[in-house]
């Protein structure tokens, strides 16, 4: 049996993502942008109570250095993530990213409130 | 082959939500050298509209997220937690320490127990039956026993890079502070209603103590006002206290000729300047001290010795000489708050926790532990606590009663 060769309009299907799409990106990416903070919030929290150490080692560098300096960097580099993912948002795998990054704060941050509130 | 669109190929997004409206109505499939952009003419329909499907499934996706990591949490719950496993015994409490841990440093006042478990320092609510985490000894063991008043608690906790730092919680408020002046802490602390003392190691020479001798500190943790109760180079922990009467230990033993040893323990009333001395190894040679406890101007203490045999002893700092509680094989802990004093001993293949008011009477057992070993006794106004370790069924806990008499 020979496989039909992919259709132009299945190919763009594939690489591309319709304003639908698009629109969840940009939810997403929102949503990311706030659990970023929260995480950053959460673990400068948990970190003041004495219960937790940054694990992160380039995080746990710049906490080291200051808070302001932290909050920067890490509210800085996932805004560039953020606006470079918002420029590729014509691209199925943008999306794609953006799922699983925000899945993965998600979760995180959820772990991160759970565990504090069990104290 | 397919190229990615330029920057400038979708023009503006426009607002977060999508391009500007079109006013098509129909998807047109671009060429593939195109991508399809809303906000291009030709684009998809409403590429400006609200699109709450669009929400819900970004939703759906934060939320699958957060299903993950509370997932994650409960898991790790299951294997490794701090909380201890609580049971009710009508005005009583049995606290098991979970999966394995052997509770240990415990501290009683009224309505508060504070221990260490494992890496845990833990304080138990006697009036609600709540644990609630104080501490996790990451970095520095969590031997040092806590204290506990009715107003706060207090631990020692160390870091990777420096000494141990005292931190504290304030019940009131859930408060949780690190004490950062608090340098070269060399004592577990003491707590004393809102009154925190401890011993470290001063830096500078001041009032004939020189740098690196040891001071002992009173603050209190409400105001913040402190003061140097006492420093020089033979004090030592462990320190005691019942506000305004703090007790340190003075490192200064004495070998007597007769090969007894003496160990001297001062206790300061901060109130009147008043301080006593007290030799806690007197008429004896080979002895290992625990216990020591304050309460008002009587003090407490037990002694260990090599055969096993041991002795519970209490002294009245204002007069009176030192007197017996309970001698025996076997004993175990030593606590005194008020005119009760506490300890454990051997009875009948079991344990009893026993109890002697310093006002008059025999002593009378609080309760009795079928198995396991007692390893220690505490008391905090009329609750009386006490440690098991190789309990029944394999309790590793602390177990609590009210004295009636």
């Amino acid at each position: 049996m020979i496989a039909q060769p992919p259709t132009r309009r299945s190919r763009i299907r594939r690489v591309y993502v319709g304003p639908f799409g698009q629109q969840v990106l940009v939810y997403l990416l929102l949503g990311l942008w706030i659990l970023n903070v929260a995480d950053l919030l959460l673990t400068k929290y948990a970190i003041g109570l004495g219960f937790a150490t940054e694990s992160n080692d380039v995080m746990r560098y710049f906490l080291h250095v200051g808070t302001l300096t932290a909050a920067v960097f890490k509210i800085g580099i996932v805004t560039v993530g953020v606006l470079v993912l918002w420029r590729l948002r014509r691209y199925r795998a943008a999306l794609f990213a953006a799922v699983l990054l925000s899945g993965i704060f998600a979760a995180v941050v959820a772990y991160q409130v759970f565990w504090l509130m069990s104290l | 082959m397919t190229t990615p669109p330029s920057a400038d190929s979708g023009r503006s997004p426009g607002a977060l939500g999508g391009g500007p409206a079109t006013g098509a109505t129909a998807p047109v499939a671009p060429p593939l050298g195109s991508p399809p952009e809303p906000a291009g003419a030709g684009a998809a329909p409403g590429g400006r509209r609200f699109r709450p499907r669009a929400l819900v499934v970004a939703l759906a996706v934060l939320l699958t997220g957060a299903v993950a990591g509370a997932g994650m949490f409960a898991l790790e719950q299951s294997s490794v937690t701090w909380r201890p496993h609580v049971t009710r015994r009508a005005s009583d409490w049995r606290i098991a320490a979970p999966h394995g841990l052997v509770i240990h440093d415990a501290a009683l006042s009224g309505r508060h127990l504070a221990w260490a478990s494992g890496p845990y320092t833990v304080v138990f609510d006697l009036s609600t039956g709540k644990s609630k985490l104080l501490g996790i000894a990451r970095h520095a063991s969590s031997d040092a026993p806590a204290a506990v008043s009715e107003f706060y608690a207090a631990w020692l906790e160390g870091a990777e890079s420096s000494g141990p730092s005292i931190w504290t919680y304030q019940f009131s408020t859930s408060a949780r502070r690190r004490l950062t002046d608090t340098p070269g802490v060399v004592s577990a602390p003491a707590l004393s209603g809102s009154t925190l003392v401890w011993a470290g190691r001063q830096s500078g020479a001041t009032g004939g103590a020189k740098d690196g001798d040891v001071a002992v500190f009173a603050r209190d943790l409400g105001t913040g006002a402190g003061r140097v109760v006492t420093k020089g180079p033979h004090v030592t922990g462990p320190v005691v206290a019942d506000w305004p009467r703090v007790g340190w230990g003075e490192n200064a033993a004495v070998t007597g000729a007769a090969g007894q040893v003496s160990y001297f323990f001062a206790v300061k009333d901060v109130g009147s300047g008043q301080t006593y001395a007290v030799d806690l190894l007197a008429g004896v040679t080979s002895a290992t001290l625990m216990n020591i406890d304050l309460s008002g101007t009587t003090l407490a203490w037990r002694l260990q010795t090599g055969g096993g045999s041991g002795e519970v002893l209490m002294r009245d700092l204002t007069g009176g000489t030192t007197q017996p509680v309970a001698s025996g094989p076997g004993l175990s802990g030593g606590s005194i708050d008020g005119d009760r004093v506490v300890w454990a001993q051997p009875a009948g293949g079991g344990t009893s926790i026993m109890c002697r008011r310093l006002s008059g009477g025999a002593p009378f057992a609080v309760a009795t532990v079928a198995a396991g070993t007692v390893t220690d006794v505490l008391v905090g106004g009329d609750t009386v606590a006490w440690i098991v370790v190789g309990g029944q069924n394999g309790f590793n806990g602390i177990e609590t009663a009210r004295l009636v008499q």
